[in-house]
């Protein structure tokens, strides 16, 4: 095999010094002229990439995702407040998080969360791998696990925040969001909700909403909890769930689950399965979903509000 | 709506408007109170989500405390009897019982799944309770500050505010003149707001209130 001529760096002609000294024609060039020498490349050849550790490649999941401006947010010339962030390698993370109407600048605040939070995750391969590839742990430690996970997705999250904040020379209130977040491995899942939203589950039972996970306004529909009003002990929902027989899951900002929810959380639409399937065998985009959000049947008797939906699907297993 | 989507029920905002009508009130007051809640009514019909999210109450106080309207979504309500005046001011009793009546809604809407936004309560005088009132005003006050619930007393001129606004955390206000026209355009404009709140709102800016309020 031919080997790639090794060129030297260029070295700087001598030049005249300070002061109208006379150049001397044999000294070594002034060294603060002299151009930096090339950095040389570590080649990282036999380690994994950052982050990738030592987990397996996940196939056979596909993931797509959308945030599109609500018509309410469209006619005040507000930005869409919604925000989505996915990744299939080295394994599934999907993230959605959804600003404050209340908080002017909360579409910042959502967009730095999920983004943050995806990256985190994706650094963190090397101690998820164990967690939720491996055969399920007894009860307890599985509840240890979720707990300590949980710990730390909040407190980085709410760091995130408080930087932005900083940055930004803005309190907290003006960025926040809630925060949907899933993360899923060869034989458990887990998945996070701080706030309102659904995660929704389609496996044998069909389609429907992660148990537990329905709960997140106050009593009123236009109050809910934010990532940054919450300790890590709540009020939130994290759960660690087999995924055994799981063919799909898809996060959703509550615009969007208004009409792929029911309020009560007991039924989900149809049109969630189908986009499941779509999505299995790669012919769901986000097109789809945008002009979906904006068709007149998913926009009638709704609030207008932003709509987010993020989804994983794989194909049904053996 | 196609039947791959979910139908939920609209969200509600419920809203009781406890009226009065004492002799006080009668001649122009009682007329343009009449007009502004017809005109109020078509105006919420006209926005396209408060329309299918406001129910509506009506409680009177005059002759005798009365609920002449059941809560009803606005859009099905076609305009109302003209309301007369006469008679003392029961104030308290009619606030006990619209407060009643919420509770009763909120009951409903929690019952068939149906979510709801904070009530509010327009209470509107020209003058003073004359029967027992305090333990009405402390409620509809224990409400409001608990952010249960939207207390907005309305002082029409000769109105005592200092007991008007014992009936809310925030105080009461005075109408300029008789604009009950003006005040009830800025109703349905903020109801309009809080149907469009989403769930992640927290918080609804209202309408300034210049054109119908005295500045405080």
């Amino acid at each position: 095999m031919a080997r790639a001529r090794r060129s030297s760096p260029p070295r700087a002609k001598p030049r005249a010094g300070f002061a109208g000294k006379k150049a001397d024609a044999v000294s070594p060039p002034p060294r603060i002229l002299s151009l930096p020498a090339p950095i040389p490349r570590v080649e990282l050849r036999g380690l994994p990439p950052a982050g990738a550790g030592d987990s397996p490649r996940l196939g056979g999941w596909r993931l797509t995702g959308e945030a599109v401006v609500g018509l309410a947010h469209r006619r005040l010339a507000l930005p869409c407040q919604d925000a989505v962030a996915w990744s299939e390698t080295p394994r599934p993370l999907l993230v959605l998080a959804d600003g404050a109407g209340s908080a002017c600048v909360s579409e910042l605040g959502a967009q730095a969360i999920t983004h943050a939070l995806r990256r985190f995750l994706a650094s963190c391969e090397d101690l998820i791998g164990p967690w939720l590839d491996a055969a399920p742990p007894d009860p307890e430690t599985a509840r240890e696990q979720t707990r300590r996970w949980t710990r730390r997705l909040v407190a980085h999250a709410q760091g995130v925040l408080a930087d932005l904040g900083a940055t930004l020379r803005r309190p907290v209130a003006d960025l926040r969001a809630t925060l949907l977040l899933a993360v899923l491995g060869q034989t458990a899942g887990y998945a996070l909700k701080i706030g309102d939203g659904a995660i929704v589950v389609q496996d044998e039972r069909g389609s429907h909403v992660l148990e537990g996970s329905h709960d997140g306004k106050g009593e009123f529909a236009n109050e809910t909890v934010f990532v940054d009003g919450i300790d890590s002990g709540g009020p939130l929902f994290a759960a660690f769930f087999p995924l055994a027989g799981v063919r799909g899951i898809a996060l959703m900002s509550d615009g969007a689950a208004e009409r792929l929810v029911a309020h009560d959380g007991s039924r989900v639409a149809s049109r969630l399965d189908q986009w499941f399937e779509s999505l299995a065998q790669g012919r769901l985009g986000p097109e789809v979903l945008v002009r979906a959000f904006y068709a007149p049947e998913m926009l009638e008797r709704t609030s207008l509000d932003d709509r987010a939906l993020v989804l994983a699907a794989r194909a049904p297993q053996g | 709506m196609t039947d791959d989507l979910i139908d939920n029920p609209s969200t509600r905002c419920p809203v009781a408007l406890v009226l009065d009508t004492s002799a006080s009130m009668r001649g122009e007051p009682i007329a343009l109170l009449n007009e502004g809640a017809n005109l109020f009514v078509e105006a919420v019909k006209e926005d396209e989500l408060a329309r299918w999210s406001v129910d509506l109450a009506v409680f009177t106080f005059g002759e005798s405390v009365r609920q002449v309207l059941d809560f009803t979504p606005i859009e099905h309500i076609v305009g109302f009897a003209p309301l007369t005046a006469g008679g003392l001011t029961p104030m308290g009793a009619a606030v006990n019982l619209a407060l009643d009546a919420l509770e009763a809604r909120k009951a409903l809407y929690r019952q068939h799944g149906v979510p709801y936004y904070q009530p509010w309560l327009v209470l509107i005088s020209d003058g003073a309770p004359t029967d027992s009132w305090q333990d009405a005003a402390q409620r509809a006050h224990t409400l409001s500050s608990q952010r249960k619930l939207l207390s907005l007393p309305l002082g029409v001129e000769g109105a005592d505010l200092d007991i008007l606004g014992q009936f809310s955390a925030k105080g009461a206000l005075r109408l300029q003149g008789l604009k009950f026209r003006e005040f009830f355009l800025w109703l349905s404009a903020s109801l309009a707001r809080v149907s469009a709140s989403s769930s992640s709102a927290s918080t609804v800016a209202l309408p300034p209130r210049d054109l119908w309020a005295e500045v405080e």
